[in-house]
């Protein structure tokens, strides 16, 4: 599907530019001026706080303020379609099927390559390297469910959860590797900036979001391109998160804007009288033992002032070395990232059958959910009414997200030993105590034992009622080798470790990674902890 | 009969419900009455009446009513339910296999769940398709209305369709609708009022002066606004007319239920006794159990909630539990806990 793309770009930007245009009309009656100078104070305020701004963009909004001033509701317009095509220009991918299937063929064997460095021993290895890479990805869950919607002509948004910019390189060889097609995908400016990998993005189908540029029409412009690709059978992919996970846990507050996509191409369906009109979306939980930037994730996510960068100075994943490096520990690990495709759902944010039919949930009867587009036997256009559906969704893909996440050892040690080291101490700063207090404790390992083990029966139970999958290493090993295992995967990074054994206790090496990697758990009441910490430490 | 916009289907067919119908019919719709009691169908049907809920009051042509929980279903477009909270589940079990997407539901019902202090809307959404929820709740005692008196009320949804299809059905000059967003604020404030009614009609019965009630109110109102945010309601709908107004409504007026219920107790009737003697469902005494058992299991500080379960479960004398609550040794208004 996606190789009629560059065939479509026409049609899919007059379109876009349409729809953006009678959105305008329709949510700002006194006339599109409002929309201009939304665009122009969010521009000038993002260029202020960017020194690096090319000139030529610089210029281009001063004449289109010179334009837009005083002119006549004509000339606004045309200023308005400008800002549209500027904003189009920055978003379209260039997506290259001839790129697509190279990457996705090389893409294990190259990495492989990478990781054990270009050694004649590894060059003879190549071909066990490649095969262990390739088992090193799991993929799994509702494969077959998504294969038969794509079979039956459907058209998906997939949603996954994101903790690195590794993510996108995953996310896309699962999907060629259990045989579906590719998918555009709205990925952050950051990811095009990676080396090598980012040259390459935009060929491998991803359009580009400006998380930097605040505008009303510019959100609008990334919404309306999203439903017009996917209204024209293209399926799409983005994080809901907007980023990576910065404090380590399992999203739980989304990006609602792109969500709503689903909702809005269904509708333009039924408009076009489409038999099937609805799209569905496949929340995809993938969850890794190790994050490669979980340093300087949880760092940002610690920096008041720091919670509005995409890529910091020090993130592992701009450093092909870094990159490289764990990709090797991985492997050293025995260690699977496992991406797991979660039960499709409709725009309402009910499950589907294997027809693509709505279920619902509570009566497990199947419904057809346009009814619930109706207003006295009509169907009608509502906003707000939307708004609240794709928040709905939004809470069946957290859910989903949260069901799907993987247990690993380093999840489950980290969350019991951060526990004791809050009882350990009585600061009731968060901040203070990563700092200062956290560092250096040595904790019982016999203690820990036990903990571990109390904490692993209750995932144990929680995966019972599907509410996490807990990983064979988990599972199977007793408390003292799930612990043994967790410090293991810490030791492997280049920085200190956030746990480390120490005769017969346990020495916190770096509580910033084990706040970052307890959080993980966050959200699933496996145990009494607070979840949010930041609010001050429980005594 | 036809689905369109302008039938409206009321599930039960007590004072309240009554009340509905009448509001609904008054503002030009029809209003189809859904009850268990044959009697009160066939007095409705044959245009007497409610006798039995809301004696002396000529219900307008407009409504009708029928033990066909189908033909109710399959005539509206728009339901509200007033039934008993004990029969929300079951009920809206059956609705289900009538009920369509379209539908919007409007649960008047001031009751919880037990176990887990779940609220008559949410038991909607869980038995049934219908996703345009929302919840009617306020100082709206069904009698005063229908005398004449002008109300005010609060409908709560996330979806403002919701509410500007109730404002559309029951605005008018007798009942001043408002809207909110706040649905799990408006419904808690509408069930949990009604264990601090209790209360009041306890201290009216004993012969306590304004003192003791504003005390016992205003302390109430607090531990309402604790359980509140503990289960996603917003502070300030427990300042509005749902919270505060209604709980001075309910906790002052002879005409309610719980009031009642409350001064015949302290009186030394039984519990039951005094239940059946108001011959309707006073919605406070399942509450205060619902309320005590989750507080109890949650560690939700709630002294009075649990005073009122230990007068009305544990046959305790109320002027003991009084005693005990003077007794309490928190020093500060403000953070009690």
């Amino acid at each position: 599907m996606l190789e009629m793309l560059s065939e479509d770009r026409a049609t899919l930007r007059s379109q876009t530019l349409r729809r953006v245009l009678q959105d305008c009309d329709d949510r700002f009656a006194d006339g599109v001026h409002e929309v201009i100078g939304d665009v122009l104070y969010h521009e000038r305020r993002r260029m202020e706080g960017a020194p690096s701004t090319s000139e030529q963009e610089a210029d281009f909004f001063r004449q289109v303020a010179r334009r837009a001033a005083g002119a006549s509701p004509a000339v606004q317009k045309r200023v308005l379609e400008t800002l549209i095509h500027h904003y189009l220009d920055g978003i379209e991918g260039r997506f290259d099927p001839w790129i697509y299937g190279l990457a996705t063929r090389i893409l294990p064997a190259g990495l492989s390559l990478m990781a054990h460095g270009l050694s004649p021993r590894g060059l003879l290895k190549l071909r066990e390297t490649s095969r262990r890479l390739d088992e090193s990805l799991w993929v799994t869950g509702e494969v077959e469910a998504v294969r038969r919607l794509k079979d039956m002509g459907g058209v998906l948004v997939y949603v996954p959860s994101h903790v690195s910019n590794l993510d996108s390189a995953v996310i896309a060889y699962a999907l060629y590797r259990v045989g579906l097609p590719p998918a555009l995908y709205g990925a952050g400016r950051s990811v095009f900036e990676l080396p090598v990998f980012g040259a390459f993005m935009s060929q491998l189908g991803a359009y580009r979001i400006n998380l930097d540029r605040q505008s009303d029409l510019y959100r609008t412009v990334l919404k309306e391109f999203a439903t017009t690709t996917l209204v024209h059978g293209y399926d799409n992919l983005f994080f809901p998160g907007g980023r990576r996970s910065r404090s380590g846990a399992v999203e739980s507050r989304l990006k609602k804007g792109l969500l709503g996509t689903a909702l809005s191409a269904s509708q333009w369906n039924m408009d076009e009288g489409r038999t099937r009109p609805w799209i569905h979306v496949v929340p995809v939980a993938m969850t890794c033992e190790l994050v490669l930037e979980a340093e300087t994730l949880v760092a940002d996510h610690l920096s008041a002032t720091g919670a509005g960068r995409v890529i910091i100075p020090e993130d592992d994943s701009s450093r092909p070395d870094r990159v490289l490096g764990f990709m090797k520990r991985m492997f050293g690990l025995d260690s699977r990232i496992v991406v797991r495709f979660m039960p499709p759902l409709d725009p309402f944010g009910h499950p589907v059958d294997r027809d693509g039919y709505s279920v619902d949930p509570g009566t497990g009867r199947l419904v057809d959910p346009a009814g619930y587009l109706d207003r006295d036997g009509e169907r009608v256009r509502d906003r707000q009414r939307d708004r609240v559906f794709t928040d709905r969704l939004a809470d069946s893909v957290t859910d989903s997200l949260h069901r799907g996440m993987e247990l690993y050892p380093t999840h489950l040690v980290a969350r019991a030993a951060f526990g004791a080291l809050c009882r350990r101490h009585s600061s009731g700063d968060l901040f203070l105590f990563l700092a200062t207090e956290g560092k250096g404790t040595i904790l019982s390992r016999t203690w820990l034992n036990r903990r571990t083990g109390e904490l692993k029966k209750a995932a144990l139970a929680l995966a019972e009622q599907g509410g996490i999958h807990v990983s064979s290493k988990v599972a199977t090993a007793r408390p003292a080798a799930i612990v043994d295992m967790a410090i293991e995967s810490f030791g492997t990074g280049d920085g200190i470790p956030a746990l480390q054994s120490n005769g017969n206790g346990v020495f916190s090496g770096n509580p910033n990674l084990l706040f970052y990697y307890r959080n993980r758990l966050n959200g699933f009441g496996l145990d009494g902890e607070p979840d949010e910490m930041e609010d001050g430490l429980r005594d | 009969m036809k689905r369109n916009g302008k039938t409206v289907g009321v599930l039960g067919g007590g004072s309240w419900g009554t009340a509905l119908a009448e509001l609904v019919a008054r503002n030009g719709h029809r209003a189809m009455v859904w009850t268990i009691e044959d009697d009160v169908a066939d007095s409705i049907g044959d245009g007497q009446g409610n006798p039995k809920y809301l004696p002396g009051l000529e219900l307008n042509e407009r409504v009708s009513a029928t033990t066909d929980l189908q033909e109710v279903l399959q005539a509206s477009a728009t339901v509200l339910s007033v039934i008993p909270s004990k029969a929300v589940r079951s009920v809206a079990a059956e609705a289900s296999a009538f009920l369509l997407p379209s539908h919007v539901v409007i649960s008047a019902t001031k009751g919880l769940e037990s176990p887990g202090l779940k609220r008559m809307s949410r038991i909607f959404e869980e038995e049934t398709c219908v996703r345009k929820i929302g919840a009617l709740s306020g100082p709206n005692l069904a009698v005063e209305i229908m005398r004449g008196s002008p109300a005010a009320t609060v409908v709560a949804s996330e979806f403002e369709e919701v509410i500007l299809r109730a404002h559309d059905l029951l605005n008018g000059s007798l009942l001043r609708v408002y809207g909110s967003y706040d649905r799990a604020g408006v419904e808690l404030c509408g069930a949990l009022k009604n264990i601090y009614a209790i209360g009041a009609g306890m201290a009216s019965g004993l012969g306590f002066g304004q003192n003791a009630t504003a005390f016992f109110l205003t302390r109430g109102l607090a531990e309402m606004r604790r359980l509140g945010s503990l289960l996603g309601a917003t502070g300030e709908t427990f300042n509005g007319i749902a919270g505060i107004g209604d709980l001075l409504a309910t906790a002052s007026s002879t005409l309610s239920r719980n009031f009642r219920l409350g001064r015949a107790v302290s009186g030394g009737m039984g519990v039951e006794e005094a239940a059946r003697s108001l011959g309707q469902v006073a919605e406070g005494v399942p509450t205060t159990s619902a309320v005590n058992d989750y507080a109890g299991t949650h560690g939700v500080d709630m002294p009075q909630a649990q005073a009122m379960y230990r007068i009305l479960f544990e046959g305790e004398a109320p002027m003991d539990v009084v005693a005990d609550l003077m007794k309490r040794r928190h020093l500060f208004e403000e953070r009690d806990r």
